[in-house]
């Protein structure tokens, strides 16, 4: 933070539900310093953090602690990644103070309308560091620590374990589906806690990592072997003759079910990493229009109009390496 | 004494025809070459390689299930194969045989049942190296003989050990059981009743595959191999 005014700050919403949304994909959280893409990530991937000492009803301070002592020991516990959470302590501090301490807590704003909780970050917008991350929970909502979840409650260790993939660095995952019933939108599935959007509340199944979660974690974050371990799949993606801009790429591998994606940025270029060998199917698609913001916060031209695909080819990938780049042609709407 | 060696010579060319019928009206038993090798080619019928839902995470509380995404369902496709055996007979009906299989099927997969309908599409995989190395217990039905008793039918059980490589040097290995039948020619028979000399294989077995490139786990697949093999029995 010393040398440079370049600081950018996130700021990245859970939402309960907002709109229509579908596609997969994780995505790391990064800025664009020129033409140069800089990702956001801890030095030595060391993440300490702070408790706000201020409980709210339903969950106490401890329990509050608690929930963050299993969601982080989750991240912790991804394989092929090797980031840790150093909890420093409770602090009389909130969250959303810039006091180069990374404070997590409660926050009351029942003017943010559906929005469950709040990751800001600071970055080093040159080298991609984090200067300082707060998280709060939105105390507007109702909150369930109870093992198996309450009715009407959401579960904050879910929820947890959602921003502290942003915290991370992680940007979110479009790894999910809504169903449209009589002209309503419901969350009907995700396979990724880095889905923007909540399961109903009652319901603690997002206390588990997915694939997706796990592959980007690994990708900020790899052990000595995960590099090695795993292969990756590169696809440069086109639409009407030029390069295609945010992009779903899916990546599905029929033997073991294991489902991770990636975005097309610049380029063109869609890199999906962290698969484990095998055999792999894509599957391409936009994402949902009224979403783009869920995704990217810099202006690009997302490109929407485009017909979902699954691309006729079958895509090895090996230990240790990038398979392809496969070509993708995008048939436009 | 010139006329008593015609007689004798005589004698020992009207007497041999006597003793050659009357060695077919008992003929020593057939039996199997004590040693038989050979190679030939094969092929592989097709096979299903089973059906993996892509699923999320369903949006309810409890024990969520499942929502399928889209449905893939996999079949490796029928194709050529060598084959190479060698087999040692230790009894006119049974023997033992170690055989190894080479081949190069295709994965195709059918992306069908999308939740957002994106229209199903066939996928053709690259062709992967198959490798079966096998061990069979062979019965002859030497009663059954035919063919001036060259040709004799036989049935065969045994187990192998699969190995699936693609080019990639991604690797799986399984196991398959078989069973078939066949017959065997061999254009020789010594005078001691041995099946010999260059002969010829035809069999097919019924093949189940247990591992393996497979969509779904502990699954076992079925599938049909036919083999001719040239052989050279001693």
């Amino acid at each position: 933070m010393s040398r440079r005014s370049l600081i950018c700050i996130w700021a990245t919403l859970l939402f309960v539900i907002a709109s229509l949304q579908t596609g997969q994909a994780y995505l790391r959280q990064s800025d664009l310093n020129g033409s140069q893409r800089v990702f956001v990530t801890w030095a030595n991937g060391r993440i300490p953090y702070s408790v706000s000492d201020q409980p709210v009803p339903g969950v106490s301070v401890d329990a509050l602690e608690a929930a963050l002592q299993r969601a982080t020991s989750n991240w912790q516990a991804a394989p092929g990644s090797t980031m840790t959470f150093e909890y420093q302590g409770r602090t009389a501090a909130r969250p959303l103070v810039i006091d180069g301490r990374n404070t997590i807590g409660f926050l009351s704003h029942p003017e943010l309308q559906g929005v469950l909780g709040v990751t800001a970050t600071i970055v080093d917008s040159v080298t991609g560091e984090v200067v300082e991350s707060d998280m709060f929970f939105n105390s507007a909502v109702d909150w369930s620590v109870a093992g198996n979840g309450e009715e009407n409650r959401f579960d904050l260790e879910s929820i947890a374990l959602h921003e502290l993939g942003h915290m991370l660095g992680l940007n979110h995952s479009a790894l999910g589906y809504f169903e449209v019933t009589a002209g309503a939108a419901r969350l009907a599935a995700a396979e990724a806690v880095m889905f923007p959007f909540a399961f109903d509340p009652g319901t603690i199944a997002g206390r588990q990592l997915k694939a997706d979660d796990i592959a980007g974690a690994a990708e900020i974050y790899p052990d000595a072997d995960h590099r090695a371990d795993t292969g990756a799949i590169r696809a440069h993606v086109q639409l009407e003759g030029r390069n295609a801009f945010g992009v779903h790429v899916m990546a599905f591998n029929p033997i073991s079910g294991e489902m991770v994606a990636g975005f097309v940025l610049e380029n063109g270029d869609a890199l999906i990493t962290g698969l484990s060998p095998g055999p792999y199917l894509l599957r391409v698609e936009p994402v949902d229009d009224d979403a783009v913001s869920s995704y990217f916060d810099e202006p690009p031209v997302v490109d929407l109009g485009f017909r979902n695909a699954f691309v006729d080819r079958l895509v090895n990938v090996q230990r240790g390496a990038t398979a392809g780049p496969v070509e993708i042609t995008l048939v436009a709407r | 004494m010139s006329t008593r060696l015609a007689t004798l010579a005589l004698l020992t060319l009207v007497s041999s025809p006597i003793a050659a019928m009357a060695q077919n009206e008992a003929e020593p038993p057939v039996r199997p070459p004590t040693v038989e090798i050979g190679g030939g080619i094969g092929w592989f019928g097709q096979a299903d390689a089973g059906t993996r839902d892509a699923t999320m995470t369903a949006n309810q509380p409890g024990n969520p299930d499942r929502l399928n995404f889209f449905s893939a369902t996999g079949k490796t496709r029928s194709g050529p194969a060598g084959v190479g055996i060698i087999g040692v007979n230790f009894s006119r009906h049974f023997g033992v045989e170690g055989g190894f299989q080479y081949s190069r099927p295709r994965l195709v997969i059918d992306v069908d049942e999308d939740v957002e309908h994106t229209p199903g599409v066939t996928i053709e995989g690259d062709a992967f190296d198959q490798f079966v190395a096998e061990g069979n217990f062979i019965y002859h039905f030497n009663q059954a003989r035919f063919d001036n008793r060259r040709t004799v039918p036989f049935v065969l059980a045994g187990v192998g050990a699969l190995r699936q490589k693609t080019d990639d040097g991604i690797t799986e290995n399984g196991t398959i059981y078989q069973a078939g039948l066949g017959f065997k020619w061999f254009s020789g028979i010594s005078s001691r009743g041995h099946a010999g000399g260059p002969g010829m294989r035809l069999d097919v077995r019924y093949v189940f595959r247990d591992g393996g490139l497979d969509f779904e786990e502990d699954a076992r697949r079925s599938f049909f191999t036919f083999t001719a093999t040239a052989l050279f029995g001693f």
